[in-house]
């Protein structure tokens, strides 16, 4: 074969130095390829480099066969078909790649792609002897020469993705993935022109081996600011871990402080109601120290006690919140009555992993309601008793007056009998002939005095009546009425007495009895109170304001300080001694109080010599 | 068969001695009876064999009272229309309606003086007496 003598005239010394070139490659490419698989895997929108890295995985792996093998035929097509085949994968960066679903999967990918190219590479060097001869005498074969050249061409339209890809965005990284494409596929091209070992086969080594190293650049940047990124996001992770950690030893010192110091029992079991955790009050409750305490189980330290809570127990572990009251043994107070609440603590799958328990000592507030009930009750019936001792006495003392009024109004009714009965007397004393002028003059005296008794009398009894008596209020015609009173009262139409009425009077709503007592005392004092010698001249006259109605008793008589006019409606207020006018003093009284019973007033305007002008004012009828 | 009678029931000797003086002032042909209380103006009513053609009956009285005697005469069928006047020094409403519910004929308040007391007895009298025309005594009243 023609071969053996290029074969033979290889020096031995130039088969190292290709063997270390090669070798100095295929680290490069795998090394290159294992970092940029990392970037695949964890950086997201780098799925186009892993053809880069399948191309790298390939050309390393046959590459570095390559290399390691003896000078002959597999020797030689496993770089032509290295060269193929990375052209080839290389050509593939235009098939757009999802980012990997799985971080694992592009670590497979390279995996695969280096064990195939291994397997390719064993072939090729097992089956060397079917393999064509790629020389001919004049250099490599045309088919050698094509080999190459595609493989030259798939790195060239690659290049062509990342010149665009770096024009579009700029990246560094596309700049020297454009520089690797652009220096395999000028050395794809051309190596067919080369012979080996002469000095372009050389060059074009030097030139593949500049591409694997033109990677590194890149991939070291890319290393170096994964690592400055991975250390800042590692201070990052450690400050913030450091603060984490503070904020929960200051929540957990709180929440310590609050478990130390709350006035309630807390304490924490497993669903085997084990004691995992219990807080002063519940280790001081049953005076266990925290170890004594945490380990043991519930029954254990509940001792009879556990009976009674052993359902609300059951029910927590079953997932159920339970609250309930009942006594408790304290270990120095004794019995206590606490209110219990037990609350299941549920894991992520909701398994009960535990339970709290929240005891409180209800005691003294249970006492407290207690004595606020039966404070209560005796306040009821306190105030039951005084209620009912208050109506009593109500009405004792209503009966009281009562029988007072009756008794007074008899006393005064039965005054009158024997009254009369002197007057009677005196009457018929004064008809008997044998009496002398001094005598007659004795009996007039004991009738007058008996007389004025008399009026006194029948006056308390007017008063006592209108005082007691209902007074059932109707529409009166106050002139009508007034008229009657001036007719039935022979004092009010003497012939000296002049009574005018200038009507026509309102319509009131009165009680028609007691307005005739009110008209009667009011027109008897304005005849009465006139000074010697003046005839009486009453005028009455009615006016309405609104829902009022006023009716004025003006006289032309002696009138009165306005200071007296305050009094002058005053029992027994008499402003004349006796003897000047007759009177009992009760008239006035007995006017207002008649007036004020059918919701009226009363008043009146005087002066001295000036007459007086006395006015009732009462509720005026609807027409 | 002696003259009519008038049944006084008045419990105060002085009131029957004023009224016995103003019945001589009015000279009726009756003669007078007086009861003191009630019991009494019963029993006298009961005794005579003729009823009286005028009873005056005083309210406030001891034992039983106007009232009660009145209600006593209107049950006995043979006082059914024997004329009853009321004669009391109460106004009180209650015991005028009670009076007049229980078929009283008439009510008088006493007056005030002798004077008054004489003129009103003669008007009681003469109209009780002389213008009142009472149904046949014998009479069996109407089923009531």
């Amino acid at each position: 074969m023609g071969a053996a003598e290029v074969f033979g005239s290889a020096p031995w010394v130039q088969e190292r130095i290709h063997t270390g070139l090669e070798l100095a490659g295929s680290c490069i490419a795998l090394g290159v390829a294992g970092l940029l698989l990392i970037r695949v895997r964890y950086e997201r929108g780098t799925a186009h480099l892993l053809w880069v890295v399948a191309t790298l995985v390939a050309m390393g792996v046959m590459d570095g066969v390559h290399g390691l093998l003896p000078f002959g035929l597999a020797w030689s097509w496993l770089r032509h078909l290295s060269t193929l085949l990375g052209g080839l994968l290389f050509a593939l960066a235009w098939v757009p790649l999802r980012d990997p679903r799985a971080r694992r999967q592009p670590r497979w990918i390279a995996l695969a792609i280096g064990t195939a190219s291994l397997a390719v590479s064993l072939l090729v060097w097992w089956r060397q002897a079917w393999l064509p001869t790629p020389w001919t005498g004049d250099g490599y074969s045309h088919t050698t020469a094509g080999v190459n050249a595609l493989g030259g061409l798939g790195f060239d339209t690659g290049g062509v993705y990342f010149v665009r890809r770096y024009l579009r965005g700029g990246h560094r990284d596309d700049s020297a993935l454009a520089i690797h494409a652009a220096l395999f596929g000028t050395s794809g091209l051309v190596f067919g022109l080369s012979h080996v070992w002469e000095p372009t086969w050389w060059a074009l080594h030097a030139c593949r081996l500049l591409a694997y190293v033109v990677l590194l650049a890149p991939t070291y940047r890319m290393a170096s600011e994964s690592f400055q990124r991975l250390g800042e996001s590692n201070d990052e992770l450690e400050r913030r871990v450091a603060e984490r950690t503070r904020a929960l030893e200051a929540s957990e010192r709180r929440v310590r402080a609050i478990t130390s110091n709350a006035p309630l029992l807390i304490a924490y079991c497993d669903p085997h109601l084990t004691y995992e955790f219990a807080n002063e009050a519940y280790l001081d409750w049953y005076g266990l120290a925290p170890d004594e305490m945490v380990g043991r189980r519930l029954p254990d330290v509940l001792g009879d006690v556990y009976a009674q809570r052993r359902t609300y127990l059951e029910r927590a572990v079953g997932g159920e919140r339970v609250r309930y009251q009942g006594p408790m043994r304290h270990r120095r107070l004794g019995k206590r009555f606490t209110d219990t609440t037990y609350i299941p603590d549920r894991d992520e799958q909701g398994r009960v992993r535990g339970i709290y328990a929240f005891i409180v000592d209800v005691t003294e507030v249970k006492e407290a309601e207690l004595a606020v009930a039966v404070a209560r009750e005796e306040l009821r019936r306190h105030a039951d008793g005084l209620e009912r001792a208050v109506s009593e006495r109500t009405a004792t003392l209503r009966a009281t007056v009562e029988e007072l009024e009756g008794f007074s109004y008899s006393i005064a009714h039965d005054m009158r009998a024997p009254l009369r009965a002197m007057q009677g007397y005196a009457q018929l004393l004064e008809e008997e002939q044998a009496l002398d002028e001094r005598g007659r003059q004795f009996v007039t005296r004991i009738q007058k005095a008996a007389e004025r008794m008399d009026q006194l009398i029948r006056d308390v009894l007017d008063y006592s009546r209108v005082l007691r008596s209902d007074l059932p209020l109707s529409a009166v015609d106050a002139e009508a009425l007034l008229r009657q009173v001036v007719e039935s009262y022979p004092h009010l139409h003497r012939p000296d007495v002049t009574i005018e009425v200038r009507g026509p009077l309102p319509r009131v709503r009165a009680n028609p009895a007691a307005l005739t007592q009110v008209f009667s005392n009011l027109l008897g004092n304005a005849v009465k109170f006139v000074a010697s010698g003046v005839a009486p001249h009453v005028v009455v006259r009615g006016e309405r304001a609104g829902d009022r109605a006023r009716i004025w008793v003006q006289d032309n008589g002696i009138g009165m300080e306005p200071e007296a006019a305050v009094e002058i409606f005053t029992m027994f207020r008499r402003l004349h001694p006796s003897g000047t006018y007759e009177g009992t003093g009760m008239g006035l009284a007995i006017v207002r109080k008649a007036v004020e019973r059918m919701g009226g007033r009363v008043g009146v305007e005087s002066a001295p010599g000036a007459g007086s002008r006395f006015w009732i004012e009462l509720e005026a009828a609807r027409s | 068969m002696s003259a009519p009678a008038v049944l006084l029931v008045e419990d105060d000797e002085n009131d029957a001695f004023f009224f016995e003086h103003a019945f001589r002032a009015a000279a009726v042909s009756a003669r007078l009876v007086v009861a003191r209380n009630g019991d009494e103006a019963i029993r006298t009513l009961e005794r005579e064999a003729e009823p009286p053609c005028l009873v005056v009956l005083d309210i406030n009285l001891p034992v039983k009272n106007g009232l009660e005697v009145l209600r006593w005469i209107r049950e006995q069928a043979r006082f059914d229309t024997l004329p009853v006047v009321m004669f009391t020094s109460s106004a009180a409403d209650r015991d005028q309606r009670e009076a007049f519910h229980l078929r009283a004929n008439s009510f008088v308040l006493k007056p005030g003086n002798l004077k008054e007391l004489t003129r009103v007895v003669a008007r009681l009298l003469d109209y009780w007496l002389a213008v009142h025309h009472p149904p046949c005594a014998e009479e069996e009243p109407a089923p009531a």
